[in-house]
């Protein structure tokens, strides 16, 4: 008898593998303003983001063309294997992928990061995380293609953070325009009941913001 | 405090006028106010005279009882010992002493060789009778002239001579004899002498143990008689022990923590490292457990071999049984080695393999560092090793726990004393705190309480203010324990008031 419930109670104790999980979706600008920034964007990734990935994360590399709410737009999607011998083949081949999207990447007449935020938050709510975060590389300047209409909604708990947010030349003329407009992100982002906005200069900071 | 004031303009009025109202409600309920004071302090000094009362009689037997289990301990310990004397006696007498008789009988075999040599030794050859007293009144004959009676005469001497040389010949080889028998008895003397030797020194090994028993008998005996002197001498015993044990297993903890960091890692190629109990991930989990695995077969390996006696059971198994949960509880001890052994290598791999994974990431062209195999082959022997040396914590932690069941039981006793005379003190600080309330609150009314005094004097006398006492406060002292001279004061006084 005491057998059984000392079995039920540590079954009871035991976690499941997404409550410490994190799913991570990395988006990449490829407008002309923000092109030459994609390999330096794929190597922090590589430095940043994949070694501190541990078993049961998800990652995911998307990036922001004209019309970005397309699943082409997914560069690569993995949920690391729970052992780390499997896990870090994973990484490699995910290394790769986005090698070989850096190679290719071809730039985007018109810059559509609501679709790129809607596709990733799609992927993450089927990720089993208990932390789902997206990481945007852009300059955060919006230029949707003619006819197309973009309404954030449903990031219910994801965080969203900027990293190494390009400064325009009209921000240099004004930097008060940077500023707001990351604050129109920031409130964007709340208005879609998203966790929070975090602009990061330091990609060092991935990490700390990612809670690893 | 300008709101407690009735006039906040003049607060001299204000406190005047608190004073006089005060005084017109208190020195009414005087008396009243006097009881109340009177029962707090009864009811809260005296609930923690009980509670002193209660500490100390749980003290007592707390204190009682420690010293029987130290005692019964004690004894148990000093009768494991004489047992384990008894067996090595008896381990003696069957191995050393088992080549006694064979040594005697060599012993008697080697005296009665030299007996019967020196027998013959003592048989001397009959001395030639004469022959010199013969040889000499030949040769003093006076020499004849007569051919024939001289040529007699030197025959006789040449036969006389000859006669004499023979016997003194004989004797000699004889002789020669029998030092050659007493020379052959020398390496018998030397082999009775070193058999002898060897006896006298079995023999004294016997009886060291003999010694020791006694010894051990002696303290027995006194711890027996509840040895006031042995009982101060097991409680010091019991500290040293628990110090050393602390210690012991403090370098144990550390070596199994060194365990668990060694195995924990290459534990998640085992089982689903994203999964986690109580928030700890199930590798953690794991390699913990099989350090706790491997401490635990150690366990019953001591306990097995009868080096530990944490578990009662095991005294009563059979010696087979014993033997059967030794080899099973050394077998699993040797597999854990083995698999901590693999983890450890294991280990190694996982760490270049996430070397070279963050150089591949990076993409640098950092050639790779050379590879020793020291670090694989060190790991891996630690990883065997380990598991043994944990194996051995059975003892230092019986010690600990034996030991430290006497300290702290001393320690709770210290701490219940030490409660009870804190009780104790709060019991009387709050007694004499009453009695100083009781005064203040007399002085308070002082004015009123003389007004009284002169009013009524002669009908009735003021009330004196009793001290608060307490039940078990020191009683005033009986007539026939105070001095003479006192105490023939008090029976006057006692006299002029009856």
């Amino acid at each position: 008898m005491r057998a059984p419930a000392l079995l039920a109670c540590v079954l009871l104790a035991c976690d499941d593998v997404s409550e410490h999980a994190q799913a991570t979706c990395a988006l990449v600008d490829t407008s002309g303003s923000y092109v030459s920034e994609v390999a330096p964007a794929m190597q922090i990734l590589k430095l940043a983001l994949l070694p501190q990935s541990t078993p049961g994360d998800t990652l995911v590399a998307a990036f922001i063309d004209a019309d970005s709410y397309e699943k082409q737009n997914v560069v690569a999607v993995m949920t690391l294997d729970a052992r780390p011998s499997q896990a870090n083949a994973q990484k490699l081949a995910f290394a790769n992928a986005l090698d070989g999207f850096s190679r290719k990447v071809m730039t985007a007449r018109h810059t559509d990061i609501s679709g790129g935020v809607l596709l990733c938050a799609d992927y993450l709510r089927e990720a089993r995380a208990a932390r789902k975060t997206i990481v945007i590389f852009s300059d955060m300047q919006e230029e949707l293609p003619p006819g197309t209409r973009r309404e954030l909604t449903g990031l219910g708990g994801i965080d969203v953070v900027a990293l190494n947010v390009k400064r325009l030349r009209t921000d240099n003329a004004d930097p008060a325009r940077y500023r707001e407009r990351l604050a129109v992100w920031d409130s964007t982002i709340t208005a879609a009941h998203g966790k929070g906005f975090q602009w990061v200069q330091d990609a060092q900071r991935l990490a700390a913001l990612m809670g690893r | 405090m300008e709101r407690l004031l009735l006039w906040p303009a003049s607060p001299l009025l204000s406190a005047l006028a608190v004073y006089c109202i005060t005084q017109l409600l208190f020195f009414p309920a005087r008396q009243s106010i006097h009881r109340l004071l009177l029962s707090v302090a009864r009811s809260i000094g005296g609930g923690l005279r009980l509670t002193a009362r209660w500490l100390q009689s749980t003290a007592a037997m707390a204190r009682a009882r420690n010293r029987e289990v130290l005692l019964e301990s004690g004894r148990a310990e000093m009768e494991r010992k004489i047992e384990q004397q008894f067996q090595r006696l008896q381990q003696g007498f069957s191995k050393d002493l088992r080549h006694y008789p064979e040594l005697h009988q060599k012993l008697n075999g080697l005296v009665t060789r030299m007996e019967e040599d020196f027998l013959t030794t003592r048989s001397v050859p009959p001395e030639a009778p004469g022959w010199p007293t013969a040889v000499k009144a030949v040769t003093d004959v006076p020499e004849v002239g007569e051919r024939a009676s001289r040529k007699i005469l030197l025959e006789i001497k040449r036969a006389a001579v000859e006669s004499e040389k023979l016997a003194l010949r004989e004797y000699r080889n004889s002789t020669t004899r029998r030092h050659n028998i007493l020379a052959a008895l020398a390496p018998s003397w030397k082999q009775a002498n070193t058999h002898a030797e060897n006896m006298y020194a079995l023999v004294s090994h016997a009886l060291g143990f003999v010694t020791r028993i006694d010894a051990h008998m002696e303290r027995y005996e006194k711890l027996r008689q509840g040895d006031v002197a042995s009982e101060r001498l097991l409680a010091s015993s019991a500290l040293t022990s628990l110090i050393i044990a602390l210690l012991a297993v403090g370098v144990a903890c550390a070596g199994a923590f060194l365990n668990f960091h060694l195995i924990a890692l290459p534990m998640s190629e085992l089982v689903p490292s994203g999964t986690r109990i109580v928030g700890v991930p199930l590798a953690s989990v794991a390699a913990l457990v099989v350090v706790l695995m491997e401490a635990t077969a150690g366990l019953f390996v001591m306990e097995a071999l009868g080096v530990t006696e944490m578990f009662p059971q095991f005294a009563r198994l059979g010696a087979d049984k014993r033997r059967v949960i030794l080899v099973v509880a050394g077998v699993s001890l040797f597999c854990l080695a083995c698999i901590e052994s693999s983890l450890a290598v294991l280990r190694e791999q996982i760490v270049d393999a996430d070397l070279l994974l963050k150089q591949k990431l990076a993409a640098s062209d950092v050639p790779a560092a050379a590879t020793s195999s020291i670090p694989v082959i060190g790991q891996a022997l630690l990883g065997f090793i380990l598991p043994w040396l944990l194996a051995v914590v059975a003892l230092p932690l019986q010690l600990l726990i034996q030991s430290g069941r006497h300290v702290f039981g001393r320690s709770v006793v210290a701490g219940i004393s030490l409660a009870a005379l804190l009780s104790r003190v709060v019991a009387h600080a709050v007694l004499h705190l009453v009695n100083a309330v009781t005064a203040a609150f007399d002085v308070y009314i002082a004015i009123p309480l003389q007004l009284e005094k002169l009013v009524r004097r002669p009908k009735n006398p003021p009330v004196t203010v009793e001290p608060v006492r307490m039940e078990d406060d020191e009683p005033a002292p009986r007539l026939m324990e105070l001095p003479p001279p006192l105490r023939q004061r008090a029976a006057r006084r006692h006299g002029s008031m009856s």
